[in-house]
């Protein structure tokens, strides 16, 4: 082969849908490959979000490659796949917090009910307001723990007297199963507090201002199995009135707290299905992979 | 034992030997660092030690009207031109009846400051009814006889004192007609031909002045402008040919700053010479790049977590701009502040260019009276001929390395105090 031809060669390569490269790569190791289309039941009827063709780009890089899923009113959806596999990148854009980086670029169709999440004219405050979060690392702000949960509802004016204020830090408090532990010392610092502790009063502060939707990216990645226990069991709690999205690294938790499940692959959206059938009757050999251990 | 075993012991006595050497290298380094220190501070201290005392002689005043050449002391005509000096003379003459010769009787009133008859007349007009009475005062000596007395017996054959003036001091001394005691007019009042009469409060008040207006400006704008250049400006090749700039300028030389200062605020917008304002605007150019590197990398330092946290919930822009990155950064800008306001306080060159090198006697009172500063105080004094200027330049240096160790340790505590952790 002389240079001329290596250099076709390579610039074939360069050139192919970064997708048949993966399939190529798969093959060869495993044996699998992407599918065109989403295995599964992604839809639902009337769903509270709304995600069609979504594709995500980081400069050059695509990170998500036309993924459509809905999710549920008081579903909780879990996001599993490998490390780097965009579930993180897709939850971000579920309140834009991709906004935040330069490079980032979103396509497709995302809406909240009615709302598209990506029109101009919509007021990311406002998004956000009814699209909560929760982070993979406990970050309470260095305030105490009344104000950490006041945050939210003093910035959106949400409670005009005093009294009203201290129902809505109780109730959320309550509702993330903190109330009683940090009832005494409601003044004292919220960064003073064990990891759980302050995933759970993350969890408040959110719930706080209401939202409809709660996004959480790996809640429990930082905590030990007690405290991941608690979080758990408030997710299967909060689920009665809210909408969530949860991205997670153990399968187990997945099952444990999710109605539906939805298996990420490179970017790709590989099989979408209720929790159950994804753990007992996975339909893609790339799930099936997935879930037994073979890689991940 | 394994082979593994006995290999790593080999290599262990090695290893330590090596962290010997290098914790010796660290300790000799700091070494040295203290030495130099401990260098400076004894050459200073020990040379200006002497400033922060004078003596005083006791003498026989009598307010003799025929010789001040006063009869009303409540004219203050009369005041002005009283000949008090004439009324010293006549009180040393008292004290020493044996001189009779014209080049020494003027030796002899040569000993006393010409202080002495500002305070005399000072008295005068405060309590009228002295005129005609005898009191025993305590008169500041001159600066040459105040350093015979400040120098060691063995070491007063150099004194700038003639023999007789010698004699006269010692016998003074002996009568134990003069005394030592705190050296008020070095905090008291601005600066002086007369060694003796020159204080430091005038350069401490230019000093403040002009840290006032460069505060006033460097700290907001610095601040402004690394809010807006980390949080706010997009980045492109403009913003980063700002960024290589601002560095830049940090880097330019201070006295190119004083030439600026010189050309545009004196020249172009015709603000006054030697006035602390144009040494604040001066040396505001030149802290700037100092405040606003620290600042951004205190905004820098702020963890993305806490502004994710904040902007998940909603917060706009502005408000994880104020309510978290300005507070957690805070410490960091205040520390950053503080270190260019140190270095300000210690800058020369740039007022050398602006005029406030000139000699002021009178105290300023705001920024827009002439003033000198304590570092260019230093260096006038310094290359003033008066053996006293040389002690008085040592207390000068004294007086502002206090100011700046006070404001160091300030900005190490309030980095202590202020920063949070979680």
């Amino acid at each position: 082969m002389d240079i001329a031809e290596k250099m076709n060669v390579f610039q074939d390569a360069v050139q192919v849908d970064p997708r048949v490269v993966a399939q190529e790569h798969m093959m060869t190791e495993e044996n699998l490959y992407i599918p065109e289309k989403t295995v599964g039941a992604p839809f639902v009827d009337d769903p509270k979000m709304r995600m069609r063709d979504v594709n995500v780009f980081y400069d050059t890089d695509q990170a998500i490659h036309g993924v459509s899923l809905d999710i549920g009113k008081n579903e909780v959806v879990a996001l599993i796949g490998p490390s780097g596999c965009g579930k993180s990148t897709f939850l971000r854009c579920m309140n834009r917090m991709n906004d935040t980086i330069d490079i980032c670029r979103v396509e497709g169709s995302l809406h909240l009910e009615n709302q598209d999440i990506y029109d101009p004219k919509l007021d990311v405050v406002e998004l956000r307001a009814r699209v909560g979060m929760v982070f993979q690392k406990p970050n309470p702000f260095p305030k105490s723990i009344y104000d950490n949960v006041a945050y939210g509802p003093r910035i959106h004016g949400l409670a005009n007297r005093k009294t009203d204020l201290d129902e809505i830090v109780e109730n959320s408090l309550r509702k993330a199963g903190l109330w009683d532990e940090v009832k005494d010392r409601l003044d004292s610092p919220g960064t003073g507090l064990s990891g759980g502790q302050q995933q759970r009063l993350c969890i408040a502060r959110t719930i706080a201002v209401s939202p409809e939707v709660v996004l959480m990216d790996e809640p429990c990645s930082a905590l030990d199995p007690i405290a991941t226990a608690k979080i758990e069991e408030l997710i299967r709690e909060l689920s009665e009135s809210y909408t969530i999205a949860i991205v997670t690294h153990s399968m187990q938790q997945a099952a444990r707290v999710s109605q539906r499940t939805a298996y990420f692959h490179l970017g790709w959206l590989v099989e979408m299905n209720d929790t159950d059938t994804v753990f007992t009757k996975p339909q893609h050999e790339l799930t099936e992979s997935y879930i037994t251990g073979r890689f991940g | 034992m394994s082979v593994t075993t006995e290999q790593v012991r080999k290599t262990l006595a090695r290893r330590y030997r090596a962290e010997k050497r290098f914790k010796f290298f660290g300790i000799c380094a700091i070494s040295i660092g203290l030495l130099a220190l401990l260098l400076l501070f004894t050459d200073i201290i020990g040379k200006g030690y002497r400033a922060f005392y004078e003596y005083s002689v006791s003498l026989q005043i009598t307010f003799d009207p025929e010789t001040l050449g006063i009869d009303d002391p409540r004219d203050p005509e009369q005041l002005q031109y009283g000949n008090y000096e004439g009324v010293v003379r006549n009180a040393l003459q008292a004290r020493f009846p044996g001189v009779e010769e014209r080049e020494d009787k003027r030796a002899l009133s040569a000993l006393v400051s010409t202080a002495a008859g500002y305070r005399l007349r000072a008295m005068l007009e405060e309590s009228p009814e002295l005129l005609g009475q005898t009191r025993t005062l305590w008169l500041q000596l001159n600066d040459d006889a105040d350093m015979y007395m400040k120098t060691s017996e063995a070491k007063r054959e150099t004194a700038r004192l003639s023999d007789r003036q010698q004699a006269w001091m010692q016998e003074l001394e002996q009568g134990n007609e003069v005394r030592a005691g705190f050296n008020h007019s070095l905090f008291t009042r601005g600066d002086s031909r007369e060694p003796e009469q020159a204080g430091i409060l005038g350069a401490i008040l230019g000093s403040l002045f002009t840290m006032l207006v460069t505060l006033a400006l460097s700290f907001p704008i610095g601040v402004a402008a690394a809010v807006y250049l980390e949080e706010f400006a997009p980045k492109n090749r403009f913003t980063d040919f700002i960024e290589v700039n601002i560095n830049n300028l940090a880097a330019v030389p201070s006295i190119i700053f004083g030439l600026l200062g010189l050309a545009v605020f004196i020249g172009l917008f015709g603000m006054p010479r030697s006035v602390p304002l144009v040494g604040g605007l001066v040396l505001t150019l030149m802290t700037l790049p100092t405040i606003i590197i620290s600042s951004r990398a205190a905004i820098k330092a702020v963890p993305p977590s806490i502004r994710q946290a904040a902007m998940g919930l909603g917060a706009s822009k502005m408000q994880v701009v104020l309510q978290f990155v300005l507070p957690l950064a805070l410490p960091g800008m205040l520390t950053g502040g503080i270190i260019g306001m140190a270095q300000a306080l210690g800058e020369t060159a740039p007022l050398l260019m602006i005029g406030m090198v000139a000699f002021i006697v009178e105290l300023p009172t705001g920024a827009l009276d002439a003033a000198t500063v304590l570092p260019v105080q230093v260096f006038l004094w310094a290359s003033s001929p008066e053996q006293s200027f040389v002690t008085m330049t040592s207390a000068a240096i004294m007086v502002l390395m206090t100011f700046l160790i006070t404001m160091n340790t300030l900005a190490v505590v309030m980095r202590k105090r202020l920063e949070r952790r979680w």
